[in-house]
């Protein structure tokens, strides 16, 4: 449909989208660079009781891999709305990455985005959390907790992990003591890594990943399943405080 | 052990059902329809055709069994237990936390499952790698898969079939369980995947079809497959969603929800059980 003018949204679980049609989104979508729009759903751990084979852990490093490729990863209501529109003004292909937990809404509808533009919520200088998709609300819950104690940090929403936001990274590895990246994926080749790559080259730092490490998922509740994998407000005060 | 008795084997079935039902409503997850129509193919293979000792999971020998299906998983988790594999206790955990009994079906923590599954469309490939590991070792032994007839609308399943048939795999049996129902709708709405006999017979195998709750025409089926020699088969198993539990059968919202108290105690009243 793509080579014949019309902007395909295609959408399933995202351990289908980005895994099983892999090679056929890089050879005949990326490597074309065909207009083609991936919302892939049920993304992370937070999938819950199906376990593993459901829960994809590896789709921000398949899909941020790709030549050509645009990766968003949103973090709430508001912000998935502005997605699927503006992804519209992209020419090439998009992936946006959704999840299946009810989250809270953080953003009211006049809140303005920008593609590889991250969002700087706080200017506490003790460390900043780079956050992603539904670990923004956690990251914003652990903000809030940290600041009665007199801990002040940031949150920095990167909604879009390709382009990434360069600038935005640097500027807070300058600006905090600490840097912490939290995600619903592995910490390999997620957004863990792709701030890492920035900052090796551009201001190395020491940066603590946040996530899944280098293990498989398995079946719960999945409030129950954050909590075990240390993905929530309290697994970042806990990081924070060490 | 080989059950022989019919009346004997519809028991088994109907205790295996309890236990899916008790599963999915203890788990406050899981897919009931599809467990339940495919527990009479599981009660004849576990309790009747394949040749495996509980007591030995991991023997060369033994015949085999692939999920495809995966979200059938109370069903075999049911089957197992009920075969001694494991106590019939732990159903009660599943999907929880801390239980062995993942959500689909786990080879590396659950005793008795022969094969990883959950993604579907990718059982009957390795079945084949199982039939073909199985002829090179002359280990004598049969596999078996379970697919579903919405599952085979995967492209998977028929470069799988055609390589079944090309490599004479005459210890390969696949079971279509043929509930015509999938989570989005009836198998004709969403993508059909009729008909399923010809499919499978063009591919290459040989082909039979049988009421899949009518426990001697399945018995007679997987002896006529044990038989054919020269290419796989397939038993095409006309099957009813939800089948025993009133509420449930042919009812597509019963795909992948559990039920709560007030619908526990009806399908434990339609199972006999209370």
């Amino acid at each position: 449909m793509a080579t014949c003018g019309k902007i395909p949204f295609v959408s399933t679980f995202a351990i289908f989208a980005a895994g099983r049609a892999y090679d056929q989104i890089r050879n005949s979508i990326c490597y074309p660079k065909l207009n083609v729009k991936i919302c892939a759903t049920h993304a992370g751990i937070s999938v819950g009781e199906d376990g593993a084979t459901h829960q994809m852990l590896e789709d921000i490093g398949l899909m941020r891999g790709l030549p050509n490729m645009t990766v968003l990863s949103v973090s709430d209501d508001t912000q998935t709305k502005w997605a699927i529109q503006e992804i519209l003004n992209i020419q090439g292909p998009v992936y946006v990455r959704l999840g299946r937990l009810k989250s809270p809404v953080i953003y009211d509808q006049n809140q303005t985005f920008e593609i590889g533009k991250g969002i700087q919520i706080g200017n506490g200088t003790d460390a900043t959390i780079f956050a992603t998709g539904l670990m923004v609300s956690e990251a914003i819950m652990a903000k809030e907790e940290l600041e009665k104690e007199g801990i002040y940090i940031r949150v920095v929403d990167m909604h879009t992990i390709k382009p990434i936001d360069r600038e935005l990274i640097v500027k807070c590895a300058k600006e905090t003591k600490k840097l912490i990246t939290i995600e619903d994926h592995s910490i390999i080749n997620g957004l863990g890594s792709a701030v890492c790559e920035v900052l090796s080259e551009e201001y190395p730092c020491k940066v603590t990943r946040l996530g899944m490490k280098d293990t498989f998922g398995k079946s719960g509740k999945a409030e129950k399943l954050l909590e075990y994998f240390g993905l929530n407000k309290e697994g970042i005060i806990r990081e924070i405080k060490r | 052990m080989k059950v022989t008795d019919v009346k004997e084997l519809e028991k088994i079935a109907n205790q295996i059902r309890i236990g899916i039902v008790k599963e999915v409503y203890h788990g406050k997850s899981g897919h009931p329809g599809g467990s339940l129509s495919c527990a009479d193919i599981l009660t004849v293979l576990y309790f009747n055709q394949m040749n495996i000792d509980p007591n030995k999971p991991d023997s060369q020998a033994r015949d085999r069994f692939v999920l495809s299906k995966g979200h059938a998983s109370p069903a075999l988790y049911s089957t197992l237990a009920q075969r001694g594999y494991f106590d019939k206790e732990e159903l009660l955990t599943f999907r929880g936390i801390d239980s062995v009994l993942q959500g689909h079906p786990d080879m590396k923590h659950i005793p008795g499952v022969d094969m990883s599954t959950g993604s579907l469309g990718q059982g009957l490939s390795c079945a084949n790698g199982m039939a073909m590991a199985s002829k090179l070792n002359k280990d004598g032994n049969r596999v078996y898969c379970l697919v579903g007839d919405g599952e085979i609308e995967e492209g998977q399943i028929w470069e799988a079939a055609m390589s079944a048939s090309h490599y004479k795999l005459d210890n390969l049996c696949v079971i279509v369980d043929n509930n015509n129902l999938q989570i989005d709708g009836s198998i004709e709405e969403v993508m059909s995947s009729y008909p399923i006999d010809e499919k499978f017979e063009s591919f290459g195998f040989h082909v039979i079809k049988v009421d899949g709750h009518n426990i001697q025409e399945i018995i007679t089926a997987f002896n006529e497959a044990k038989a054919t020699k020269g290419r796989p088969t397939a038993i095409i198993a006309k099957t009813v969603k939800g089948k025993g539990v009133s509420f449930m059968e042919n009812q597509v919202g019963w795909h992948g929800k559990a039920p709560n108290e007030e619908q526990y105690n009806t399908a434990m009243h339609d199972l006999g059980e209370i």
